[in-house]
């Protein structure tokens, strides 16, 4: 059924669930197109890309039937790769079937959006990328209280870790790419993981030992790398 | 038989996340027991509950050997671990199920952002002895005010749809009814009416009899202590 249809990614490789989704398609060999859809060119709110995502997000996805040329799309990284893994014939262990397993990794990608999404991605924009793209330095306060987000996902996320070699088990989910593909960002506001020794030794492993995702991560790297004038990685 | 039902689900009526999941337990007729953890006095964080959830969060559930929390996680677990109804969550229709996680996904900050960062920043805050400013009661407001918007022009764009995906109930709507349930004891109440669309939805989701049991003790509960914290805002200066 796959075969005939189309798949077109609206991406901006410096938004990590963006990132997350193309790695995961780069993973498992799923043919893709890309839309460069830039947030900082505010192209998400232009009136074409509403009509693909209502939410006005990126990534989106839309599926075309190269037959009948039906159109679908949907937002949301998560419920993209949930939904690529429903549709396509991928290994098991992305998203195991077995309902205690799958909850595992539910558990992960549920908790993902009030937790290390806004310790890492969230927190990395206010401090990071408003002042030097915008000019906006946001009050210390406000900083303050954002990165205790990321410093209790990160205590978290180490239990896991020392239970099992990835975030939901013995094998690499889509848990784990979404949740490297936040964290890798915070390379770049001088902070050091090594409190967390099982986090930055995984996070090594999945994104510097890792040549697909790390290829998915070059723009950004490139990107990060000339604002802050550190070293990419 | 077994005496003792095998679920446990861990949280406060108070929750919003926890009546989602209460509500859908009784709605399916899934034997539970239910443990009150009340947030009220930091009982989350008490070393036992913290085995069941690290993450010091309501609600967490238990099954058996087994403990989860987040409460679109319980939900999904429920629906398949208990072979529910497919219209809730459906097994071979993807793209429906890919529409239904996708609402799951914005919700956390979409509705949950405005509706439960307006509640927290207005009435709860002042409680941590840290009492919101008003610039960020404002930006709660307009993140709700942008995600009722959001539901009228697409979930819910259709007049003839019952329910946020459809003519069919899905994990969607009790997880974003519970969040708005909040909004109707507070001071802002009457921005519902400027999304006919939404208020209509949640008055349909209200009219389910598991739904209002809940959801009418927790809006009096609320109604009471908001009464105090807007009568001691309304209060002239000295």
């Amino acid at each position: 059924m796959s075969s005939t249809k189309k798949l077109i990614i609206y991406n901006d490789p410096n938004s990590a669930p963006c990132r997350a989704v193309v790695s995961f398609c780069k993973l498992n060999n799923i043919p893709f197109e890309l839309v460069e859809t830039s947030v900082a060119k505010m192209q998400v709110f232009q009136p074409e890309f509403k009509k693909i995502n209502p939410i006005q997000q990126i990534p989106a996805i839309k599926e075309i039937d190269t037959q009948t040329g039906e159109e679908w799309t949907l937002g949301e990284s998560h419920a993209i790769l949930r939904y690529l893994i429903n549709t396509r014939q991928l290994p098991d262990h992305w998203y195991p079937k077995e309902p205690r397993l799958r909850a595992k990794v539910d558990q992960y990608l549920d908790w993902h959006h009030t937790f290390l999404r806004q310790g890492s991605s969230i927190f990395v924009f206010m401090k990071l990328f408003a002042p030097k793209l915008f000019q906006k330095t946001l009050p210390e306060e406000q900083l303050k209280f954002q990165f205790t987000y990321l410093t209790r996902s990160l205590s978290l996320m180490e239990r896991w870790l020392a239970q099992s070699k990835y975030l939901c088990g013995e094998q690499m989910t889509i848990a784990d790419i979404s949740a490297a593909c936040e964290l890798i960002q915070t390379k770049f506001i001088a902070f050091d993981l090594a409190k967390w020794p099982k986090v930055q030794a995984w996070l090594k492993h999945m994104v510097e030992e890792n040549p697909t995702i790390l290829e998915v991560h070059q723009p950004f790297l490139k990107f990060a790398s000339e604002l802050t004038g550190q070293a990419k990685l | 038989m077994e005496d003792k039902p095998k679920i446990t689900l861990y949280g406060d009526y108070a929750s919003q996340p926890t009546r989602a999941c209460y509500v859908f337990l009784k709605y399916n007729k899934v034997p539970f027991e239910f443990k009150q953890v009340r947030v009220t006095k930091l009982e989350q964080y008490s070393p036992e509950f913290k085995k069941i959830n690290p993450n010091a969060k309501v609600p967490a559930l238990t099954d058996g050997d087994i403990s989860m929390f987040e409460s679109h996680t319980i939900l999904r677990y429920l629906h398949e671990s208990r072979k529910l109804p497919d219209h809730w969550y459906p097994r071979t229709d993807f793209r429906e199920r890919a529409k239904i996680d996708e609402y799951l996904d914005w919700h956390h900050n979409g509705i949950r952002l405005g509706a439960g960062g307006y509640i927290f920043r207005k009435y709860m805050s002042s409680l941590t002895g840290k009492p919101a400013p008003k610039e960020s009661i404002n930006e709660s407001l307009m993140n709700l005010k942008k995600s009722f918007k959001l539901m009228e022009q697409y979930w819910l764009k259709d007049d003839k749809q019952k329910y946020l995906l459809g003519n069919e109930l899905t994990l969607a709507d009790f997880s974003c009814a519970s969040e708005i349930t909040q909004i109707i004891p507070s001071n802002i109440a009457s921005i519902l009416d400027g999304y006919p669309k939404v208020k209509a939805w949640f008055q349909r989701i209200l009219d389910i009899s598991e739904f209002n049991k809940v959801h009418h003790k927790a809006i009096a509960t609320l109604s009471k202590y908001f009464q105090i914290i807007d009568d001691q805002g309304n209060k002239p200066k000295l």
